[in-house]
């Protein structure tokens, strides 16, 4: 059957992908969100979706061909989780049989050279070296000076590299929709340049907010970001015709920031993010853990190991535990994710520390099909973040129908409702308490996931990528479908 | 009397470099004084160290290491403190009472109330001939101080130092012979203390000109920015300065869309940086603000003459304004506070004026007249009869005429 585009009423979408093919390494939090989503959007028979990016050079969107994301995503998926081994440096050229001597004997002559230079005295040392050196320069002069001769007679002419073509800036219109989902508030004046775009050309605009932690919790991250990211959260709230965000608490967040610094509040649109992981089938074994046996069981916890993880807690409370219960009643600990920032001094505790370096666990590089393994053969997952946008670790631990103990704040309630067990992120004893509870109650544990199993309710990404698509169709207008003809 | 008059001014802050309004209304009198052939002098008794070189005048008096040291403990009092201990130190009496020999006044200007403490005991004493008296308020200095003492001394030390205030200002209200306000409210609060006579002369600015170097500069900033509308506020570190821009134009700048921006001149600058408020929400300020700190009076002009906008957030403080009368004589659209307009009533008519003590009026009037375009370039001069009236030597003028019909 033939497809045809729909001719009216067209809107069409754009997603902004300026950011996300910079990204290396696994893909993990926001560019995953984005990835699974444009996966969606392009595999979807009935959906019409472009992508774009911002181009410095005419500060205009530009088009971005869906087979360069296509080749960007395969090359990220082939590199992660490892990155490929450095290539052998590439063989010396081969010298010749005069060179290869002179090397031999000048590297026999530079020992007793040196040694009889040193024993001369100052004045006769200063003209050996001198006479050493003449024929040396001498030599080099007359290497290079028909050389340079020769540059004069006949000028080397430039390289002139071919410009590389401009990008055609897109000639969006008030029919058109930018959906950007990415982590623009790295963009220089990312916010300006929309606003002025669409003074001009008049296009719909979206963006997708996660969160407002940096404007809350400066706190948790490096000196510099957090003042661009206030800004650019200010400049969203004023370009947007619809944001999009990922949980009440972060709708809550957007609505008192707006209220405090004056900007506008346009319409909040809340999706909630799909939590199945990957299609490809769980490990048959865990990852290697050299004299770590998992076979009594392992308590899980996943997320990149940043300061507002508070992996510290987790670490004060296996401490604890193997305080009060001994080590060989408390199991391992694994904490899965990549290295953040801010944590340096925690993971060397874990290392360092007798009582919790064979019992704390952190795995960096783990494949997809490894932490599926690891979700599915764990006690009990543990999530105590001191904030979170959403928390997509405690939606997928909850997915695979493991119990959770987790923080009480922002958005996890929202996901964990009264199925998991909470506690105050600074709350060492609350925490200790949980864990020991499902830790060493296995019918509690074993009640708690038939419940979960029973009540949880998933969301694929199709899902969120079908919502998301209905509610920019309900507060802008029908986007461009493909149809059959 | 016979020969010219002779006028001596005193204050306690120098006026070799004026950057301030105080600075810049007492050079002005002076300027009027001397164009209309009147000899004068203006002597500052004050902490030369506080002053850099260069802004203080061969007459200007240092008041020695007592008063430093008295203003140290509480700096918020230097005016009160340098007014009440400068006949203290020896060098600083002699060489005050060998200047006043010298100047033989006929009059004596005092800008603030302040060394009347100190003055009135050398009269009274024999050491000094009575001069006529004039006051040239700048404020009604008691009103003033409650606002400034208010939020920097604990309560009984604040009740006492306006007590000092008050008695000194007024003690000088009765004796002078001449009391110039700068407005009619302020001119009715000195008769409710027993001034004798009372003109009005309000404050007046100059007609700033910018040099071609200056224009080139900040346009390119303006340009660099990325912003299509800029505002201009003001303003020198005086808490009421930076209270009125807090409650009218923030504390926080996402009312302004991501192209518009305020560039704040001044050393508020300093004081905005350091407020818990605008730390608050920093990068949405820093983004829509444009901390310029102090420059020089050409770079003012230059920025006066391409800013879209003018903001007086004024709501407290006292006297009136000499922004407010740059702002008119510039021909800037204007949003501001009707406080800010105290003694140029008669231009809160003029189409370019958005007057609004309403915070929220008032940023949607910024937001209104910034996307509004780029606000028309004013060829110098030109200025029609009601603006001239604003400029200093049409006011210098007056109140030197004022001081003469006085004596």
């Amino acid at each position: 059957m033939a497809l045809r585009l729909v001719a009216a009423p067209p809107r069409t979408l754009w997603v902004d992908v300026t950011t996300l093919t910079a990204w290396k390494g696994k893909l993990t939090g926001i560019p995953r969100t984005w990835v699974c989503l444009l996966q969606q959007w392009l595999a979807h028979p009935a959906v019409a979706v472009r992508l774009c990016r911002l181009d410095p050079s005419c500060q205009a969107f530009v088009e971005f061909p869906p087979q360069e994301f296509r080749d960007w995503l395969a090359t990220i998926q082939k590199e992660a989780p490892q990155l490929q081994a450095e290539p052998p440096p590439p063989p010396a050229p081969p010298v010749s049989r005069m060179t290869a001597i002179r090397r031999r004997i000048k590297t026999w002559l530079k020992v007793p050279y040196h040694g009889v230079l040193r024993r001369l005295p100052p004045t006769v040392r200063d003209l050996v070296q001198a006479l050493v050196h003449v024929p040396r320069c001498t030599c080099r002069l007359f290497e290079r000076v028909p050389q340079k001769l020769w540059e004069i007679v006949h000028p080397p002419r430039p390289m002139i590299q071919p410009e590389p073509p401009r990008p055609e800036p897109l000639a969006l219109t008030a029919e058109d929709v930018v959906f950007a989902p990415g982590v623009s508030w790295i963009v220089p004046d990312y916010g300006l340049t929309v606003w002025r775009l669409k003074q001009r050309q008049g296009f719909r605009f979206v963006p997708l907010v996660y969160d407002l932690i940096p404007c809350k919790f400066p706190q948790f991250f490096g000196p510099g970001m957090c003042p661009g990211f206030q800004a650019w959260v200010a400049d969203m709230l004023w370009c947007a015709d619809l944001i999009v965000t990922i949980s009440e608490n972060s709708r809550n967040d957007l609505a008192a920031f707006a209220k405090e610094t004056g900007a506008p509040l346009p319409p909040v649109e809340v999706i909630r993010l799909g939590d199945d992981m990957t299609d490809a089938a769980p490990a048959a074994v865990p990852p290697a853990l050299p004299h770590v046996s998992l076979d009594d069981g392992f308590v899980l916890s996943v997320g990149t190991v940043e300061v507002r993880k508070n992996h510290l807690l987790l670490y004060h409370v296996w401490r604890r535990l193997l305080e009060r219960h001994g080590r060989d009643a408390v199991p391992p600990l694994l904490i899965v994710g990549g290295q953040g920032w801010l944590t340096g001094d925690l993971l060397y505790q874990i290392t360092a520390d007798p009582e919790t370096r064979d019992k704390v666990h952190v795995l960096a590089d783990v494949t997809d099909a490894q932490l599926l393994w690891l979700y599915r053969n764990c006690l009990f997952t543990l999530y105590p973040s001191h904030y979170e946008g959403w928390g997509l670790p405690l939606a997928e631990g909850l997915g695979h129908g493991k119990y959770c103990v987790t923080s009480g704040t922002s958005s996890l309630p929202e996901i964990g409702g009264d199925l998991v067990g909470y506690h105050d992120p600074l709350d060492v004893e609350g925490c200790l308490a949980l864990v020991a509870r499902a830790l060493f109650d296995a019918d509690f544990r074993r009640e708690k996931e038939e419940e979960i199993r029973r009540r949880y309710r998933r969301c694929s990404w199709g899902e969120c990528a079908a919502n998301l698509l209905g509610a920019l169709d309900r507060r802008l207008g029908r986007v461009v479908r493909k149809e059959a003809a | 009397m016979t020969g010219p008059l002779r006028v001596l001014q005193l204050d306690t802050f120098p006026i070799a470099r004026p950057v301030h309004g105080g600075q810049r209304r007492n050079a002005a009198l002076r300027d009027a004084y001397r164009a209309a052939g009147v000899l004068t002098r203006y002597v500052a008794v004050c902490d030369q160290e506080h002053w850099k070189p260069g802004e203080w005048a061969d007459d200007d008096i240092d008041v020695g290491d007592q008063v430093r040291a008295a203003v140290l403990r509480r700096p918020c009092l230097e005016d009160l403190l340098i007014g009440q201990l400068f006949l203290h130190d020896p060098a600083c009496r002699a060489r005050f009472v060998r200047t006043w020999r010298e100047a033989r006044p006929d009059v004596v200007q005092f800008e603030h109330p302040y060394l009347w403490a100190g003055v009135r005991r050398l009269l009274a004493d024999g050491t000094l001939p009575p001069p006529r008296l004039v006051y040239s308020s700048q404020n009604v200095e008691v009103d003033l101080k409650a606002d400034i003492y208010r939020t920097r001394l604990p309560g009984p030390e604040r009740h006492e130092a306006l007590c000092q205030v008050r008695e000194v200002e007024e003690d000088l209200v009765r004796a002078a012979d001449l009391v110039v306000a700068v407005s009619q409210a302020d001119a009715r609060r000195f008769r409710d203390m027993g001034c004798r006579r009372c003109a009005v002369v309000r404050n007046g600015g100059d007609v700033l000109e910018p040099s071609a170097a200056a224009l080139a500069h900040w346009g390119e900033r303006f340009r660099a920015s990325g912003k299509a509308g800029h505002a201009l506020f003001v303003g020198s570190p005086h808490p009421p300065n930076l209270d009125g821009f807090l409650r009218m134009a923030g504390p926080h700048q996402g009312y302004l869309p991501p192209d518009q921006a305020v560039w704040v001149v001044g050393a508020i600058c300093v004081l905005m940086e350091l407020s818990d408020l605008f730390r608050r929400h920093e990068g949405v300020n820093r983004s829509r603000l444009r901390l310029v700190g102090v420059v020089s009076d050409d770079d003012k002009a230059a920025l006066l003459r391409l800013a879209d906008a003018v903001l007086l957030p004024i709501t407290t403080g006292g006297g009136s304004n000499l922004k407010t009368a740059e702002a008119l004589l510039a021909r800037k659209p204007v949003v501001a506070t009707p406080y800010a307009f105290r003694s140029f009533e008669e231009f809160a008519d003029l189409p370019t004026v958005h007057l609004t003590d309403d915070p929220a009026e008032f940023r949607r009037a910024v937001v209104h007249r910034l996307g509004a375009g780029r606000a028309p370039a004013q060829t110098p001069g030109g200025l029609d009869e009601r603006l001239q009236t604003l400029t200093w030597p049409r006011l210098g003028a007056a109140f030197v005429e004022h001081v003469r019909a006085a004596v």
